[in-house]
């Protein structure tokens, strides 16, 4: 199973909808894909929707993190909405929720961001 | 000049004691009298040296030979020239006091030495080193000039001159090792063994000056000789008596072939009086006596022992009258006696002071640079100066190059600079300036609004590249701040443990020493460094065992009774002395030991894995095992594994607090790249002593402690290393129990199930259903497990590091003796 990566944008803020498994496979594809968008289309937040993600594993975390680097040198907030349990445990374990927001979904998070 | 000021240390408590008021400052201006006429008596007139050479003058040997004299005047040319003249006076009169002829002699020997040596000195050869020879020369050439000219002239005088200038010579030799001393030229001298000798034949050969004098039939020399005897005894003990008693006695009997009994009289009392000290000046003096009378018994006839115990007696009062201070002093120069152990404890105590405050100073000049790296933050630009700033590198692009400047800024500044000032708010607030945005007095006014939104924008992009930078470099500062802070920290607890080394723990080396040897064992020295409780420290110097081991089946056994607390033998600190004693180091034995075993794979059954681990004794009681899982797999995550590890060790090793030296290596992995290189940690520190374990995770997955057949994880959750610089460090805390498994994985391992809905259960559960407790064996078997479950496969580096926490117990129990209480420890003070 690949990973199937949505990004849909609201004005400086980038969705990302993952659906599959984020492993070292499809960690490269996905940050070149978060890499131009932010790039472009300057992004200021990012909020990812990660309903659908059955996996995740270390590069995953890399990824997110880079990203999350990229966009507090901007003053962005990262937002993680619909996480399944397992991966919400991988985050926890990994330190992320000290950095990341954590809400229940896609309308929370932009809500919590400025936009309706 | 000590002695001096002995003299007045002397009455300074008579002082305080009875004098008040106008009478103490009488008594202050007469010991300051006493003082100056003291110095003056001594220094200016050298009155000692004066009677010395008056003595040495007089001083014969075998009642024809005077080699003292030339030897005392060519050292005394050395030390005190200006009164060379006196010198050479006092030798010659003492020497005419025998008979007119020896005064000619030895003015004349005393001239050609003068000549000698001042043409020595013209030529620019005055060295002590020639004055042997100049003393040989002149003394042989002298008398035999007197011999011809008296018309004694024969073989047997030539003989006799030669063996003359010879002893001077040895007298040269002795005397520039001894005089320098008497002239108290040099401050804190402390005496070689064989320096002491030398002393002892000057004072004996000046006491050969006394020779003949009596006063009331008793003999000046033997009460001279008896009190030297008595005095060096007091001091330095047998040895040091029975030398100074054979010294002196050998000398006198050259002088006076009839006083051969006397050296064996002085050897022997000196040794009574020496093996008596303890005892004290009462002590001293009751061996003095027996010694003195016993021999006189056995030798002398009925006058002979009155005349000695008279002589006795006079010497004993003269030692009773010498104050105290003047024989500490004496004592500082004498190896082996208290005073002088007392004054290299003292040198030592103060070294060590000395250093210890250094470090401390190093300490606080580290923390005050640390204050000010971390406090330095250039301060806040106010808002209005910001906005000056921005618009003025704004108009620098846009305005000064239009041709209606004049009119916006010269005519209408201030209608101009708001609505600038409320745009530039407006892209400061939002990040976005657009056309409507602008506000219309200025759109009707400008005519490049397109180029000063442009330019607005750019600027906005500079400043904020420019914030970043600072903000970059306030970290960077912020690092060597806290780095600094460390540094201070540990150098404060260095010199903590320098001086926590002073205490005095005699009593207790006593009381180690006493139930040692109650044992029957034969112990040099024993030496507490530390009586910490579980950091116990005891150095023993005992003869070498050959390997019977009696350090491990004996002393450690019984100290280990003496403070209640297991003590080892520390292996890799026993130094064997080449004379055949050995040196032990016993220290605290730790109450647990750890087993390890590891087992890793790396991705795809390669050889380089992207984990590293370490298991090590940080040798404070602390045992660190940790893993290290870098970013991605090959060379690259290897090396940045190892060097996170690497550091942590290093950074542990120095005495770092764990919470400090984790950050410190994530802030100098986030510094060193930009790139987002990161690397899981998993730390966890097991105390030896109490099985206290902290662990600390950095992006690691949980661990496991298997208890019997219960698992439970421990977790915690903080970002990996190295990629955001300022991170808070969750620690987490259990108590492990003997025979706890603990085992640490990473996420190759942990993440192994994959699709399992929970891994930490069936982690637990494949844990729970291991049956071995052999560390290496459970990781071998966890990891076969978790590739048999992949089929093969190897999906990631993997690693799983077991510990086994077992308690220690020592080989040999602990012997119980009887009459010995347990040693009482000081009570610590650390501040």
């Amino acid at each position: 199973m690949s990973l199937e990566i949505d990004l849909e944008q609201r004005d400086r803020i980038l969705i990302v909808r993952l659906k599959g498994e984020l492993d070292h496979h499809t960690s490269d594809e996905l940050k070149k894909q978060l890499e131009s968008a932010i790039e472009e289309a300057d992004i200021q937040h990012i909020i990812l929707s990660l309903k659908n993600l059955q996996f995740m594993d270390s590069s995953g975390i890399g990824v997110i993190l880079g990203r999350y680097k990229k966009i507090s040198q901007k003053q962005g907030e990262m937002v993680v909405c619909s996480i399944n349990p397992t991966i919400k445990r991988l985050f926890e374990l990994s330190g992320l929720f000290k950095i990341l927001k954590l809400k229940e979904s896609e309308e929370d998070a932009l809500h919590m961001l400025g936009v309706a | 000049m000590f002695l001096l000021r002995k003299w007045t240390g002397l009455v300074r408590p008579m002082q305080s004691y009875f004098l008040t008021g106008g009478i103490t400052i009488i008594l202050r201006r007469f010991i300051q009298s006493i003082k100056k006429w003291g110095y003056i008596v001594f220094f200016k007139w050298s009155i000692l040296h004066l009677v010395m050479g008056f003595l040495l003058g007089r001083a014969l040997i075998l009642q024809e030979l005077s080699p003292f004299a030339v030897p005392y005047f060519a050292v005394m040319y050395f030390l005190r020239k200006d009164k060379i003249f006196y010198i050479g006076l006092a030798l010659v009169f003492g020497a005419s006091t025998h008979h007119a002829g020896l005064g000619w002699m030895t003015f004349f020997s005393l001239f050609l030495t003068l000549i000698t040596l001042l043409i020595m000195e013209r030529h620019h050869k005055t060295d002590l080193s020639y004055t042997p020879f100049i003393v040989l020369g002149s003394v042989l050439i002298s008398h035999t000039i007197y011999d011809y000219y008296e018309g004694t002239w024969n073989g047997y005088a030539l003989f006799m001159n030669g063996v003359e200038a010879v002893m001077s010579l040895v007298l040269t030799l002795i005397f520039i090792q001894s005089l320098p001393v008497l002239s108290f030229k040099k401050q804190r001298y402390q005496l070689k063994n064989e320096e002491v000798v030398c002393l002892v034949i000057l004072l004996a050969s000046v006491m050969t000056g006394t020779i003949g004098w009596y006063v009331e039939n008793t003999s000046v020399e033997h009460i001279l000789s008896r009190f030297l005897v008595l005095v060096f005894a007091f001091i330095g003990g047998g040895t040091v008596g029975a030398t100074v008693g054979v010294v002196t006695g050998i000398i006198l009997s050259l002088a006076d072939i009839n006083a051969m009994y006397q050296m064996s009289l002085l050897a022997f009392s000196g040794l009574l009086a020496g093996l008596l000290k303890e005892g004290g000046r009462l002590g001293t003096i009751a061996g003095m006596m027996i010694g003195s009378s016993i021999l006189s018994i056995y030798v002398g006839n009925q006058g002979e022992i009155i005349a000695s115990v008279r002589e006795s007696a006079v010497a004993v009062l003269l030692f009773l009258l010498m104050p105290r201070p003047i024989l500490t002093a004496i004592s500082r120069y004498i190896p082996g006696s208290q005073e002088y152990m007392q004054s290299q404890n003292d040198y030592l105590r103060k070294v060590r002071d000395v250093t210890a405050e250094k470090v401390q100073n190093f300490a606080r000049l580290f923390e005050q640079l640390s204050v000010s790296f971390i406090e330095y933050a250039p301060a806040e630009q106010e808002n209005e100066q910001k906005i000056d700033l921005f618009l003025s590198e704004v108009t620098r692009q846009t305005c000064q190059k239009c041709w209606k400047k004049e009119q916006c800024w010269d005519r209408d500044f201030l209608n101009t600079y708001e609505s600038m000032a409320v745009m530039a708010k407006q892209i400061d607030e939002t990040g976005e300036l657009h056309q409507m945005d602008v506000p219309g007095p200025f759109q009707k006014k400008c005519v490049k609004t397109d180029k000063v939104i442009q330019a607005m924008h750019h600027q906005l992009d500079q400043l904020k590249h420019h914030l970043q930078m600072k903000r970059q470099i306030q970290d960077a500062r912020r690092l060597v701040g806290d780095q600094l802070a460390g540094v201070s920290r540990v150098m404060r607890d260095f010199s903590k443990e320098i001086q926590k080394e002073a205490e005095d723990l005699n009593v207790q080396e006593q009381q180690i020493l006493n139930a040692l040897e109650g044992l029957g064992l034969s112990i040099r020295d024993v030496e507490v460094v530390s009586l910490e409780e579980g950091n116990v420290h005891i150095r023993v110097t005992l003869p070498s065992c050959f390997a019977r081991d009696e350090c491990q089946k004996i002393v450690a056994p019984l100290l280990t009774n003496l403070l209640g607390e297991n003590i080892a033998v520390k292996q890799d600190e026993m130094e064997d002395d080449a004379d055949g004693y050995c040196i032990l180091s016993l220290v605290s034995a730790k109450e647990y030991m750890v087993e390890t075993g590891v087992a890793g794979a790396a991705k795809g059954g390669k050889l380089l894995s992207g984990d590293s681990f370490k298991s090590m004794d940080l040798g404070n009681g602390k045992f660190a095992l940790a893993i290290s899982d870098g970013m991605g797999n090959g060379e690259r995550a290897h090396m940045e594994s190892t060097a996170t590890l690497e550091l942590l060790q290093q950074l542990l090793k120095s005495g770092m607090d764990e919470t400090l030296a984790l950050k410190s290596v994530n802030s100098i992995l986030s510094l060193r790249s930009t790139d987002e290189i990161f690397a899981t940690v998993d730390l966890a520190l097991i105390d030896l002593y109490s099985a206290d374990t902290r662990f600390i995770k950095f992006g690691s997955t949980p661990s496991f402690v298997k208890r019997g057949n219960r698992v439970f994880t421990i977790s915690s959750s903080n970002l990996p290393i190295g990629i955001i610089q300022d991170i808070e460090v969750d620690v987490v805390s259990e108590q492990l129990k003997p025979g706890d498994l603990l085992i640490m994985m990473t996420d190759g391992i942990y993440d192994a199930p994959g699709d399992v809905e929970n891994k930490e259960r069936w982690m637990k559960r494949i844990i729970a259903e291991l049956e071995t407790d052999d560390p290496q064996e459970v990781a071998d078997c966890l990891l076969e497990r978790v590739i048999r479950h992949h089929y093969g496969e190897i999906a990631d580096d993997m690693t799983v590091m077991v510990a086994r926490i077992d308690r220690q117990l020592p080989e040999w129990s602990a012997i119980q003796i009887p009459n010995f209480d347990k040693i009482e420890r000081p009570s610590q003070t650390v501040s």
